[in-house]
């Protein structure tokens, strides 16, 4: 898998998605849930406020210094006794972990989730070696197996209900026992664990780096990160390169701030900092530690005017309070990042071309702009990727028309007073129930979902003069 | 390409980005805007925090049991019992050979002992006990966490592979939240000491919700974390 999670249009995909009831359903559960949870714990930490601006202040430290806290934190990693590999592109970083895992031979591969390795397609170049990559995230396990793809940051596997996730399993592994999440959390347990203890290398990715000690943090709530560091030979964790804090103290607050915003945890059930390779005389833990060091278009991105968006934690969420996601989940957005990040970065990392209808998903409501725990100001940024569009010429054809057409009548009085009066009374008399006899464009969208207000064929203006005059 | 040249090219080429001259140290971080992670639960009490601590690692669905230091091994023996005795791992920690956990465990259960000499053999016996006896270094009240760090005689698998994992703590060691435990880790650097290779922070039983929310204990780790907690206060 890459960036791209389809290759539908934006209006298949989300037509396919809002009549997707179990995904609705699921979406709107997990938003409701997490969210209280959330909230519950923000109000539990307090100072909420003050807490973001200081994880901001230490995002924005790090960014300004990136190049710096990067030799250190690859100085301390060789020191450690690891090793470093800088990718500047997607290529270069699959490249060198193929090569790693041919010169160990490697036959089978336990990953614990990372966004990175799917945002530069990893398994897919692994398995053509025919090495066995397994994801060892229940959800991402669950989605392996039945060949989907993630359909949120914290969440994968968000839009299944246990119906599909049980025929899933059955169809693919011969499950035969319950419906429960109970008993299928069993089955996948007792399937994994041999090949956690078979796998000659274990990939995950990086939480955060931590520049003065040269380690890696992981957090997780199965245990599989432990399991795939701790009993394969190799581990290779790959991490986007402004994944980093400065010391552990920096690390507290962002995985205080991760954990509260993703899931409403106080903490994640595991937080695990890696220092290099096992030491001598330790029996488990790998015996070859490499760190990945990703690019792939973050550059462009710290020069650019989105820059405020490499401080994201991916804590998702912005997923978990955005209306435009609870109405067509992480498969509308057609990228492994979806939701108001996703409309943020996959246009940056992906180009315009492929990713120009994202900042279209979005109403502007800045619902997301409240919650990011490291104060992004996401709305603004979906909106300065229209503007950027518009200055390119890459806006919709029919936005281009509608806009042309509103400056005109704008500026001419007389044309705006007899749109708006011809208007009222023309969709007075068209509008039935809810619905016009045109449908086409943004209003044949819109009456798909929603009826129209129904017009009593006065306009504002001579509704607003005859009050003036009682 | 070497690692030098493939450093140097990836990080100059990223300053030039930035729009400034490559820098080797970074600058020092500005003053904080607040202290909250550092005084957060600083106000409380070693007693109050050890309640905090018990609190919600019950919240976390951890088997909390709470003794004086001359009832550890007593406490012990009966913890196994209740979570199916069997076969049993445990840390070569001095801690729990002081306590005498490690010799009375011995005697009633099929035992062994995580140790350098044994090789691979830690983590067959490991993978086949059912329970496994670590010594935490810290408990973290604010999150209801334990703390450990990797050694040649600590295995990381003797709290990974069993179902059940018993984690030993004296309240004297629990500490108001990460921010402490990070300060140590920080001082560490700061000395130039090497970082164990592997730390871990423990709450609660190994868990997901991945299938329609529903927390599930146990996919992949222990499915019951029990705390023997020593009152030395």
């Amino acid at each position: 898998m890459s960036l791209k999670t389809s290759n539908l249009a934006f209006k298949e995909r989300v037509n396919h998605e809002v009549n997707n009831e179990i995904m609705r359903k699921a979406v709107v559960k997990a938003q409701e849930t997490i969210g209280a949870n959330r909230q519950k714990m923000v109000d539990e930490l307090g100072h909420w406020e003050e807490w973001r601006d200081l994880a901001k202040q230490i995002r924005n430290h790090v960014l300004q210094n990136l190049d710096a806290y990067l030799y250190q934190l690859s100085e301390n990693v060789i020191k450690n006794g690891g090793h470093v590999f800088f990718a500047e592109t997607a290529e270069e970083a699959t490249n060198y972990i193929r090569r790693i895992a041919r010169e160990k031979n490697a036959k089978k591969i336990v990953k614990s989730k990372s966004m990175v390795t799917e945002e530069i397609g990893l398994n897919a170049v692994l398995e053509q070696d025919n090495i066995q990559v397994i994801e060892t995230d229940l959800g991402e396990y669950l989605l392996q197996i039945s060949g989907d793809k993630p359909s949120h940051i914290v969440v994968p596997a968000i839009h299944k209900d246990r119906h599909q996730i049980r025929k899933d399993l059955h169809e693919k592994l011969g499950y035969e026992g319950a419906e429960t999440p109970e008993d299928m959390t069993l089955f996948v347990r007792k399937k994994i664990r041999q090949d956690f203890l078979e796998a000659d290398i274990g990939i995950s990715g990086c939480n955060f780096a931590v520049a003065e000690t040269g380690s890696v943090c992981l957090v997780t709530n199965e245990g599989n990160l432990r399991l795939a560091t701790t009993l394969p030979k190799t581990h290779i964790a790959v991490m986007g390169m402004e994944r980093l804090a400065p010391t552990f103290q920096e690390v507290d607050v962002l995985i205080t701030m991760l954990a509260r915003s993703a899931v409403g945890a106080k903490l994640t059930g595991y937080n695990t900092w890696l220092t290099g390779p096992r030491l001598e005389g330790e029996t488990d833990g790998p015996e070859d530690f490499h760190l990945v060091i990703v690019d792939n278009g973050r550059s462009d991105i710290l020069a650019s005017e989105f820059k405020e968006v490499l401080r994201c934690i991916r804590c998702g969420a912005c997923l978990n309070t955005c209306p435009a996601y609870r109405q067509i989940g992480g498969h509308g957005y057609g990228s492994i990042y979806p939701g108001p990040i996703g409309a943020v970065i996959s246009p940056l990392l992906g180009g315009y071309e492929e990713f120009k209808d994202l900042p279209y998903a979005c109403s502007l409501c800045t619902a997301c702009n409240s919650v990011c725990p490291v104060r992004i100001p996401l709305a603004q940024l979906i909106n300065k990727h229209r503007e950027k569009m518009v200055a390119q010429n890459l806006r919709p054809p029919l936005e281009k028309l509608s806009i042309l057409g509103f400056n005109f009548a704008n500026s001419h009085p007389a044309v705006w007073k007899v749109g708006v009066n011809m208007g009222a009374k023309l969709m007075n008399k068209l509008i039935k129930d809810g619905k016009a006899p045109i449908s086409v464009g943004a209003l044949g969208e819109w009456t798909k979902a929603r009826n129209l207000p129904q017009s009593d064929g006065e306009s504002f203006r001579d509704w607003f003069k005859k009050r003036g005059s009682n | 390409m070497d690692f030098q040249h493939n450093r140097e090219q990836f990080l100059n080429r990223l300053a030039a980005k930035m729009g400034k001259a490559r820098s080797f140290s970074p600058q020092a971080m500005e003053e904080p805007l607040n202290r909250y992670p550092t005084e957060r639960l600083t106000e409380l009490s070693q007693a109050q925090l050890c309640e905090e601590f018990v609190n919600f690692a019950k919240v976390m669905m951890v088997d909390v049991k709470v003794c004086p230091e001359s009832d550890v091994v007593s406490s012990a023996l009966s913890l196994c019992e209740k979570y199916g005795g069997n076969s049993v791992i445990l840390n070569d920690d001095e801690r729990l050979t002081r306590l005498g956990i490690t010799q009375a465990l011995q005697e009633k259960y099929p035992c062994h002992i995580w140790s350098p000499k044994t090789g691979q053999q830690n983590i067959d016996k490991a993978e086949k006990a059912n329970i496994g006896v670590v010594y935490a270094e810290y408990g973290l009240a604010e999150s209801g966490g334990i703390v450990l760090y990797s050694q040649p005689e600590r295995g990381r698998a003797v709290s990974l592979l069993p179902e059940k994992s018993i984690v030993v703590l004296r309240k004297s060691q629990v500490l108001p939240r990460v921010a402490q435990l990070a300060k140590v880790l920080h001082d560490k650097a700061q000395k130039s000491e090497r970082m164990p290779s592997c730390v871990n922070i423990i709450s609660g039983p190994s868990s997901t919700a991945d299938i329609e929310l529903i927390k599930v204990v146990g996919v992949h780790g222990p499915v019951a974390k029990i705390y023997l907690l020593i009152d030395d206060l």
